[in-house]
Formats: C-alpha cells, sequence, structure tokens
C-alpha cells in the first residue's frame, strides 16, 4: 500500500483510557503531521506511556480513537504497521538470541530492507555475536532502537529512550534522531526527562497533566510568547489574550505573550528558563 | 483465531519461526529443556515396560505394574517447553510492534506442538494399543495447555471472558481429578473409537484455536498497565495528612522470614497450620470420591491408593532456590548481614518452615493412611518418621547444583527444585520396603545437612541475578 502524502501520520480524537477507576487518559486530541518532531511532556503517571500505548495499538481506548496513516490504530494492515518504529523505555524478550540473528530475525518481518544505515550501526557499536541476555542495560537499549529504527519508519514513537544511555551515547543519538528525521522526512513522537534534549529536538510540543493535554504548542512560539509576568493581577490578565499557565508567589507564567500587547503599569516579564516552565505546567494542582 | 489461509509473506514468517525451533537460540532460551529430556527418557522407559508386560499380562494389569505418570508428565512438560520458548519472543517488550511476529510464532507453536502430540501418540499406540485411544489419551492430558494457551480477544465482553475462564478452570479440574485416579490410563486407552475420534478432533481443534489466540496477548500486556510504571501522583494541595504506611496489617515475622522463599503469598503461621493440616486430607478424599464413582472401588481403598499423590503434596511449596530475583533487594537492606549471613538466612527459614509443616502434612498422611488400610501403629511411626526424614532431605538437595557447580544452569537449579516432587513418590515407603525406603531416606538427609551446611558458602560467592533474565 502506498502512503498518501495529504493523510497524517497521527490522528489523535478525544482518547480516554481508564484502568479501573483512574483514569489514565481523558479527552486527549491531536495530529502529528509528516516531518514534526514532537515532545511528549509529563511528569511521572501523567499519562504518556498510556498514551504511547494507545498510540501504538497496543492498548484498547476506551474513547475515542486514534488513527495512523488514515487507518484506526486497532486495525492497522501489515503494510502500515511496518511503517511504524517503536522504542521501550527497556528492552525485554529475544534474551536467546545473538544480536546479529535478532536483527535479521526481526528485521526480516518487514520485507526486503536496505542496508542498515552505517551511522546507526556504528553508534550502536554492539557485537553481532553475543546473546542478548549478556548485553547491559545500556547495550540492550541501543539495540532496541537499532531494530526500531533498522527499517526507516515513517512513525517513530520513542518512549524514554535514553534513561539507560550514557551521556556520550545520549548526545550522539539525539544527533542521529534529528538527522534521521530530517533525511527521511519521518514523523517522531519522543517522551523523556531530558528537557534540553527535546527543546533542541523537537518542532512540537505536548504538556500532559493528570491525563489531559494541557498545552499543544511548536517550540519556537513556545520559546517566543511564554513569559513570566510578574507584579501583575490575575482579573487584568484574564482580559488579556494570555493563556495563565503556571504561578509563582510573585506572577503568572502566560503563553501567548507578544510584545504587542500592552500590560499594566510595573509588571516585569522575563524569559522562562525550559525546566522551570515545564515544572509548571506541569505541576499537580487541584482548584 | 488466525486466517489459516497464508499470503507469501506469512509462509516466510512462519518458515522462519519454525526455523528458530532447529537452532541454538531454542535451546539456550528453555530451561524447561533439561526437564523435557528426563521425562523423554522416564516415558520411554515406562512405554518400554508397558510394553514388555503386556506379552504376559492384560493392559489393565500392565498399567497397575507402571507408572503411567511419566508418559502423561511428559506431555505436560513437552507443552511447557513450546509456551516457554513462543513466550520469550511474543512477551519482549518491541514484539507488539512488530509486524507478523507475534502470528508467526503463534502458527509456529501450533505445528510444533501438533507433530509433538501425533508423534507421542505414535509412540504410545506401539503399546500396542489402537492410535484413536493413544491420540485421546495424550490430547486429553495436554487440556491444561490448551487452557494455558488461550489469550482471549481484545473485543470480547467481560461476560464471555469470565465464561471461558470458569469453563477452562472446570476442563482443567476435570483432567486433573481424572489424572490422579489410578485406573484413569486403561480408561482412556480404551474407549470405543466413536467417542475417542469425535473428542480427539474436538481437542485437537481446542489446542491448536488456544496456540493461534497467542497474539491477543500482545493487547494484554501487564507492562503497559499504569501499575507497572505510571502510578498516578498525590495532588499537591490534598495533603490532609502525612504520608505514612499503608493501613494494610503489617506482615508477622513469620511471613517475613518466608519472604526470602519467594512465596506467592507469605500466609501467617497459624493459616500455615491449618492448610497444612486440611491440605492433604480434603485433596486424597475428593480423588478417592471420584474414584469410587468412576472405578466402583471402596473409598478406603481408593483413598489408601492415592497416597502417591499425598506425598507430592509434601514437598510441593515455593521456588526457593529457582527464584531469586528478590535477593538483591532483601540484601539491601542490611536486615541479613553479609551475603554468607543472607544465604544462610535463606536455608534456615526453608528448613524451619519444613520442619513445623512437613509433620503436620506426614501425620495428616499417615494417620488416616493407617486407619485406612489398616496399619499397625509402629508401622505407621516408622512410615510418618521415614516421610518426614525424606521430605526434609530431599527438599534441602535441591542446593546440590551448588555445592557441585559454581554457576549451575537454571536449567539444572530448575530440575533439582522439581525433583522432590518426583523422586518423593519413587522412593516413599509406600512404595518401597521400609528398610529401602530408611536407606533413601537417610541418604537425602546426609546430602541434604551437606548441602545446608556448605551450598550457602558457595552461593555466597557466587553471581546473584540482579536485573530481569
Amino acid at each position: 500500500m502506498n502512503i498518501r502524502k495529504d493523510v497524517l501520520p497521527v490522528q489523535v480524537t478525544d482518547l480516554t483510557k481508564r484502568f479501573g477507576s483512574f483514569t489514565a487518559l481523558d479527552g486527549v486530541s491531536f495530529t502529528v503531521k509528516p516531518g514534526e518532531t514532537v515532545a511528549l511532556l509529563g511528569r511521572n503517571g501523567a499519562g504518556k506511556s498510556t498514551l504511547i500505548g494507545c498510540l501504538m495499538g497496543f492498548l484498547v481506548p476506551d474513547q475515542g480513537s486514534v488513527d495512523l496513516f488514515g487507518q484506526n490504530v486497532l486495525d492497522l494492515p501489515r503494510d502500515l504497521r511496518a511503517r511504524t518504529g517503536f522504542v521501550p523505555q527497556t528492552m525485554t524478550g529475544f534474551g536467546a538470541f545473538t544480536v546479529g540473528k535478532l536483527i535479521d530475525y526481526i528485521g526480516a518481518f518487514y520485507g526486503t530492507l536496505p542496508p542498515i544505515d552505517p551511522a546507526l550501526l556504528r553508534w550502536a557499536d554492539l557485537d553481532p555475536k553475543k546473546i542478548v541476555k549478556s548485553l547491559s542495560g545500556g547495550q540492550r537499549q541501543r539495540l532496541a532502537i537499532l531494530l526500531a529504527m533498522r527499517h526507516e519508519p515513517d512513525f517513530l514513537v520513542l518512549d524514554e529512550p535514553v534513561a539507560s544511555l550514557d551521556p556520550h551515547a545520549r548526545r550522539d543519538f539525539m544527533n542521529l534522531l534529528g538527522d534521521y528525521a530530517r533525511r527521511t522526512g519521518a514523523s517522531v513522537l519522543i517522551s523523556s526527562h531530558i528537557l534540553s534534549d527535546l527543546e533542541r529536538l523537537c518542532s512540537r510540543l505536548l504538556f500532559l497533566r493528570q491525563g489531559q493535554l494541557v498545552l499543544d504548542v511548536p517550540t519556537t512560539v513556545f520559546r517566543a510568547t511564554t513569559r513570566w509576568l510578574d507584579h501583575a493581577t490575575p482579573h487584568i490578565l484574564s482580559d488579556l489574550p494570555f493563556q495563565i499557565i503556571g504561578q509563582r508567589e510573585t506572577g503568572f507564567l502566560v503563553h501567548g505573550w507578544s510584545e504587542d500587547v500592552i500590560l499594566p503599569e510595573g509588571t516585569t516579564i522575563s524569559v522562562p528558563d525550559f525546566e522551570d516552565a515545564f515544572l509548571e505546567i506541569t505541576a499537580t494542582r487541584t482548584a | 483465531m488466525a486466517s489459516l489461509r497464508l499470503s507469501p509473506l506469512e509462509w516466510s514468517d512462519l518458515r522462519r519461526a519454525l526455523g528458530l525451533y532447529f537452532t541454538s537460540t531454542f535451546l539456550r532460551s528453555n530451561y524447561m529443556l533439561l526437564m523435557l529430556a528426563c521425562w523423554v527418557v522416564a516415558a520411554a522407559v515406562t512405554l518400554w515396560n508397558i510394553h514388555t508386560l503386556l506379552r504376559h499380562e492384560t493392559l489393565a494389569q500392565a498399567l497397575s505394574h507402571t507408572n503411567i505418570f511419566n508418559a502423561i508428565l511428559v506431555i505436560m512438560v513437552a507443552q511447557s517447553v513450546l509456551q516457554l520458548h513462543a513466550n520469550n519472543q511474543i512477551g519482549g517488550s518491541q514484539a507488539p510492534s512488530i509486524p507478523g511476529l507475534a502470528l508467526a510464532e503463534a502458527r509456529a507453536a501450533s505445528i510444533v506442538a501438533g507433530v509433538t502430540i501425533l508423534g507421542f501418540a505414535g509412540l504410545t499406540s506401539l503399546l500396542p494399543v489402537p492410535f484413536h485411544d493413544a491420540l485421546f489419551f495424550v490430547l486429553f492430558n495436554a487440556i491444561p495447555y490448551a487452557v494455558h494457551w488461550y489469550a482471549p480477544p481484545r473485543e470480547q465482553s467481560g461476560k464471555k471472558r469470565v465464561t471461558i475462564l470458569f469453563f477452562g478452570i472446570a476442563l482443567m479440574a476435570g483432567q486433573f481429578a481424572l489424572l490422579l485416579v489410578s485406573d484413569a490410563a486403561y480408561w482412556m486407552l480404551t474407549r470405543p473409537a466413536v467417542l475417542t475420534i469425535p473428542a480427539s478432533i474436538i481437542l485437537f481443534i481446542g489446542l491448536i484455536g488456544s496456540i493461534l489466540s497467542l497474539p491477543n496477548r500482545l493487547h494484554d500486556s501487564k507492562s503497559l498497565s499504569p501499575s507497572a510504571h505510571e502510578q498516578p501522583l498525590p495532588v499537591e494541595s490534598t495533603r490532609s495528612g502525612p504520608v505514612g504506611p499503608s493501613a494494610q496489617k503489617p506482615l508477622t515475622p513469620y511471613q517475613l522470614r518466608q519472604m526470602l522463599l519467594a512465596p506467592t503469598a507469605p500466609v501467617t503461621f497459624r493459616t500455615d497450620i491449618l492448610i497444612s493440616l486440611i491440605l492433604i486430607p480434603v485433596f486424597l478424599s475428593v480423588f478417592a470420591m471420584i474414584e469410587v464413582f468412576l472405578s466402583h472401588r471402596s473409598f478406603s481403598a481408593a483413598w489408601v491408593k492415592s497416597v502417591g499423590t499425598g506425598c507430592v503434596m509434601l514437598v510441593i511449596g515455593d521456588k526457593w532456590l529457582l527464584d531469586r530475583q528478590h535477593w538483591p533487594l532483601l540484601l539491601v537492606t542490611g536486615r541479613f548481614g553479609s551475603r554468607l549471613k543472607f544465604v544462610q538466612a535463606v536455608f534456615k527459614a526453608k528448613l524451619s518452615r519444613m520442619l513445623i509443616v512437613t509433620p503436620i502434612r506426614v501425620l495428616s498422611l499417615v494417620v488416616p493412611y493407617a486407619f485406612l488400610k489398616p496399619l499397625f501403629p509402629a508401622d505407621a511411626f516408622y512410615d510418618a518418621l521415614d516421610l518426614i526424614v525424606l521430605a526434609v532431605g530431599m527438599t534441602l538437595c535441591s542446593a546440590l547444583p551448588f555445592l557441585l557447580l559454581r554457576s549451575p544452569a537454571k536449567s539444572i537449579v530448575f530440575a533439582f527444585n522439581l525433583a522432590p516432587v518426583l523422586l518423593i513418590q519413587l522412593c516413599s515407603p509406600f512404595l518401597l520396603s521400609l528398610r529401602h525406603a530408611a536407606y533413601l531416606a537417610i541418604t537425602a538427609l546426609i546430602l541434604g545437612l551437606l548441602s545446608y551446611v556448605f551450598a550457602p558458602y558457595r552461593i555466597s560467592r557466587s553471581d546473584w541475578p540482579y536485573e530481569n533474565e
């Protein structure tokens, strides 16, 4: 099946997922366009892995739907499934294979493949004769990444892929991932707690809080329009075209700020650090 | 269930998945293979014995003089080997994202299972018994695995799931109960073709269908539920009280000691005693009643005949040396001191529990046995003493591989962990003369005590599992 270029790689509509009485995802909707690199941000338990599980068709939504390449993910045909790639948080299973045998075995399920990207192979730096069970946690994660990217998927999902990588491997992988997305035009969705990586790599940011998508914004827009406004009262800010996304003792974190908006006298403006902004946006509060 | 018409791509997937069964990957991944090899030998010897006995005995007599249980077990162990292999692939965290993998593994497993079943039925038919009876015998004893393989489709309603679950449990309970009835094998091997052929077809389709449902497991992955890695966080502003210990009842010291032995659910001292007291009499009474119903034997005769099963229950327990994933976690608590002290604590916990529950279990077996057989009190006392020594000694012998090898393979540890379950029947005073049983019991105790004293030193100087796999 040929992939139509006008079809969105990912369309998530009103996605809700419950585990017993706990709502892990609550009415999440977003799309991912071809070539977009999207960061999924949120605290532990915000619903990131559940969203990824639903996106890949591993979990069944209680409400709403996930479409990949225009098809419901729960009925995704084989040729479209073969256009996706998935890197889990930790690689389990396949322990008895040798690295080389596993790469060949898994690769064959994708049909005839071109030779593995030499840069990817170099980065993974794995001995093909080694048994998977004997690899270290970091080496296994490299193998998981190699297996997920080996067939050059059009939509790549990575669930905290770098947590077990050393700083060299992590930095090199993020560069490799950026190059891959640019070279192939693939869409990438990545969840990670290393914010500097995400800020550098991703063109769009999705913030999840308690199962809800609280902010969906291009990275450049986020940088340009997110500001701390100190010494301003909320009722004045509510009249202005801002979205209040956080607060501290002296003021508010707003999204949608622009130089054109005239602020009350005495209001001070400062650019937030990305980590501070993350902490504010994803902080769990009650009304 | 997967479609039976395969595309060229699916054929090639299937060939690759089947090919894995003939590679070192299959051998490496499967710690059950050693057990299978042992049971294949035991089953072959048993079948050969029956074959020889049939020259001058009837089938009923030949079966009563041999342990056909070996042949039944080989069917079960073979299914476990296949399940373990398939799960090694399908259980991988990336498996759900690989197109066609789960289906190919399921199809390959169903073919290998089918061939194994037919092969073993063919071997059994050489006794000689009619092939249809042999096939029925093999398939009937594969019922638990037909149930284990089954994974419900994701769209199946909860009500239907529960119904199928209960049906599966009922099938397994029926098979298990029948298995323990002494004439069951004869009954299965002598049914008319009009019954066995349709039943075999249903059982075969059931088994293959269950295996082919394996890809449904991908959507039921425990690793994706929030309990695994996505616990909801407490809301910051709802701190109505300090975060403290949960409202659950704290574990008793008896339960804490059991934690060292990797039980699924550590029970309190009182519950453990109660279970030990009623477990064997209740089970054996149920089996005896089934046998009374099927073979018209008297209740007391049926009860006395099933003491071999009662012996098995003396040593059924935890996987104390097989499952050691929790050791590093407990060691670092510092509660037990050095590595050596920790391992000695594990051995001590095992021995102390054995010394508490084994006499109770033995008494609950031997007292009704002596009453129903009947047996002189002195003979019953010696039988009981022999069983206690045998059970304790054999259980401690599970550590023998650590005494002999620096890092024994998991398959060897597994085999030694299961060995008491099988050997205790063969070495019990119910099968052998008391003198021979006593020699074996004393040997087991000496080897067990050697393991108890010296194995902790070896284990404390070997690698402990601290990562997955």
